[in-house]
C-alpha cells in the first residue's frame, strides 16, 4: 500500500462526515443539509486544488524548459476556471437551480474563450502566416 | 497509408539510381598525367558549404589532376559514403530526440487535459476540449515550422553549389573539344538550374505551409473531416506528380541534347585530326595522336570533376534525406503514443505533418537526383 498524503485523508474524512450529515439533516432540516453538501463540496475542492499545486508548479518548469510556457499557463487557468465552475454548477443543481447551474457554465465557457483569445489569435496567425 | 509506402518505395529507388550512376562511373587514377587544374575549378571547390568540405578527403582540395582522381577513386568506395550515412545518422538522431521528447510531452498533456475535461459537465467538458486542441496543435504546428530551417538551407546550398559548377563544366567540355556540348550542355543545365530554383523556392515550402494549414482545419473538424479525406494528401499528390514531369523533361532535354550536341562535335574532331594528319606533312601523324592522348587526359579529369560533383550533392542531400525520414518517424511515433492515450486529432495531425515530410523528402530526392543526373550525363559524355 501506498502511504496516502494527509491532504488526501482530510479530503476522505469531510466527503464521509459531510455525507453522513446530510443523511441525518435531511429528514428533519433538509436546507441545513444542502448547506453541509455545498460546504463540504466547497472545502473538499479547495483541499484539492492546494494539493495539486506541486504538480503545476512542474509542469510550468517543464514549459519553460520546452518553450511552451504561455500555452500550458493558458491550460492550467482553463482548467482551473472549469473545476470551479463544475463545482459551481453542481451546487446550484443540488439547491435545485438548474437555470443558474447553466447560467453558472454559460459564465464559466465565456471566462474559458476569453483565457483561449490569446491561443485562437496565435492559431490564426500561425494560420495566414504559413498560408500567406 | 499505401500511398505513403509508394512514396517510400520512390525514394528508395531514387536513391538506388543515384548509387548506380554514382558507382558506374568511371574513375582510374593509374594511367594519368598530372596537369594542373583549370582556374574554375578552384573556384568551384572553393564555393562548398563547411558542412560538405569537411567531409571531402583531401585531394580534392589540391591543384593536381592526378590527386583529384586518386580523390574520386576515393570518394567512389561504398566505405566513404556509408560513414557519411552513419555520421548524418548519428548526428541527426542526436539533434531530432528533444523534438520527438516534445512532441511526446505535448501529446502526453493533451491526453491528460482530455481525460480531466471528460469528468467536467459536457458544457464545460466541450469548452476545456477546445482549448486543449488549440494548445496541441498551436504546438505541434509550431515544432513543424521550425524544422524547415535546414530544408532551404540545403535548396540554398544545392543551387549554390551547381551555379558554381556551370563554368567548370562548360571549360572541361571545351578542353575535351565538346565546343557545341559546352554551349548547348552549360545552357540547358542552367535552364534546369533556374527553373528548379524557381519551383522549390517558390512553391516547396509554401506548398508545405498550405498543406500545414488544410490539416489544422481539417483536425479541427472543418474541410474534409467528415469524408476522412485529406486535402493536403491530395495537393501534394499532385504536386509531386507534377514536379516529376517538369524534372523529368528537363533531364531527357539534357541527355538528348548531349547525346547529339557529342557526337556532332565528335564527327568535326575527326574531320579535323584527318585533315592534320593527312596534310600536315611530317609532323601531321603526331600532332594527331597527341590529340587521342589529351583527349583521353581530359576524359578522365572530366570523369573525376563529375564524381567530385556528384558527392558534393549527394553529401548535402543524404543529411537532408535522413533528418526528413528521422522527423517522419518522431511524427509517426508521436501519433502512435497519441492515438494509443486516446488523443485521435492529434495523432490524425501528427500522421498528416509526418506525410508532410514525406514529400518534403520526395521533392530533395528528386531535386538532388536531377542535378546528380546531369553530371553523371557530363561525366559520361565522352570527349569529341
Amino acid at each position: 500500500l501506498t502511504p496516502m498524503s494527509d491532504g488526501m485523508l482530510k479530503v476522505y474524512g469531510i466527503a464521509i462526515l459531510a455525507a453522513m450529515l446530510c443523511l441525518l439533516l435531511k429528514k428533519w432540516n433538509a436546507e441545513t443539509a444542502t448547506l453541509v453538501k455545498v460546504v463540504g463540496g466547497v472545502v473538499i475542492c479547495g483541499i484539492c486544488l492546494g494539493a495539486v499545486s506541486p504538480i503545476i508548479t512542474y509542469m510550468y518548469e517543464l514549459s519553460q524548459m520546452s518553450g511552451m510556457s504561455e500555452q500550458i499557463s493558458v491550460l492550467v487557468r482553463v482548467l482551473c476556471v472549469a473545476v470551479i465552475t463544475h463545482v459551481a454548477s453542481n451546487v446550484c443543481k443540488d439547491c435545485g437551480e438548474a437555470t443558474l447551474a447553466g447560467y453558472a457554465e454559460l459564465g464559466g465557457k465565456i471566462e474559458i474563450l476569453l483565457l483561449s483569445l490569446p491561443l485562437i489569435e496565435g492559431l490564426v496567425g500561425t494560420v495566414i502566416e504559413l498560408a500567406g | 497509408m499505401n500511398k505513403r509506402y509508394v512514396a517510400v518505395r520512390l525514394t528508395v529507388l531514387i536513391f538506388a539510381v543515384l548509387i548506380m550512376t554514382f558507382a558506374v562511373l568511371n574513375v582510374g587514377a593509374e594511367d594519368s598525367e598530372e596537369e594542373t587544374m583549370p582556374r574554375e575549378y578552384g573556384e568551384y571547390i572553393d564555393s562548398l558549404p563547411d558542412s560538405v568540405a569537411d567531409q571531402m578527403p583531401d585531394g580534392v582540395f589540391s591543384d593536381e589532376s592526378g590527386e583529384i582522381e586518386r580523390a574520386a577513386s576515393e570518394i567512389v568506395s561504398p566505405t566513404y559514403f556509408l560513414s557519411v550515412l552513419l555520421r548524418a545518422f548519428g548526428a541527426r538522431l542526436e539533434e531530432l530526440l528533444p523534438t520527438f521528447a516534445l512532441l511526446c510531452g505535448i501529446v502526453i498533456l493533451a491526453a491528460v487535459m482530455h481525460t480531466v475535461s471528460s469528468h467536467l459537465s459536457s458544457g464545460i467538458s466541450s469548452a476545456v476540449e477546445t482549448c486543449v486542441k488549440i494548445c496541441a496543435y498551436c504546438s505541434i504546428a509550431g515544432v513543424a515550422v521550425a524544422s524547415l530551417d535546414r530544408f532551404r538551407e540545403y535548396f540554398e546550398g544545392l543551387f549554390a553549389s551547381v551555379a558554381a559548377f556551370l563554368p567548370l563544366s562548360g571549360v572541361l567540355y571545351a578542353m575535351g573539344g565538346n565546343l557545341s556540348t559546352a554551349v548547348s550542355g552549360t545552357a540547358t543545365l542552367s535552364v534546369i538550374l533556374t527553373v528548379c530554383q524557381a519551383l522549390c523556392t517558390t512553391t516547396v515550402i509554401p506548398l508545405f505551409c498550405l498543406c500545414l494549414s488544410l490539416s489544422l482545419l481539417t483536425c479541427f473538424g472543418g474541410i474534409g473531416a467528415t469524408s476522412g479525406q485529406s486535402i493536403s494528401a491530395t495537393v501534394k499528390r499532385w504536386y509531386n506528380t507534377a514536379l516529376g514531369f517538369v524534372m523529368m523533361v528537363l533531364t531527357t532535354t539534357l541527355a538528348a541534347q548531349s547525346l547529339i550536341t557529342s557526337k556532332a562535335d565528335g564527327a568535326a574532331m575527326r574531320g579535323i585530326r584527318f585533315a592534320m594528319s593527312g596534310f600536315v606533312p611530317l609532323t601531321g601523324g603526331t600532332l594527331s595522336s597527341t590529340l587521342g592522348t589529351l583527349a583521353a587526359s581530359v576524359e578522365l579529369l572530366r570523369g573525376s570533376v563529375g564524381v567530385i560533383g556528384i558527392a558534393v550533392i549527394l553529401l548535402m542531400l543524404i543529411p537532408t534525406v535522413v533528418e526528413l525520414a528521422l522527423l517522419r518517424l518522431v511524427c509517426d511515433t508521436a501519433a502512435f503514443i497519441g492515438g494509443s492515450l486516446g488523443c485521435a486529432g492529434e495523432q490524425r495531425l501528427l500522421s498528416e505533418i509526418g506525410g508532410l515530410y514525406g514529400y518534403l523528402e520526395g521533392v530533395a530526392a528528386l531535386s538532388g537526383a536531377i542535378f546528380i543526373i546531369a553530371m553523371g550525363i557530363f561525366a559520361a559524355t565522352g570527349v569529341a
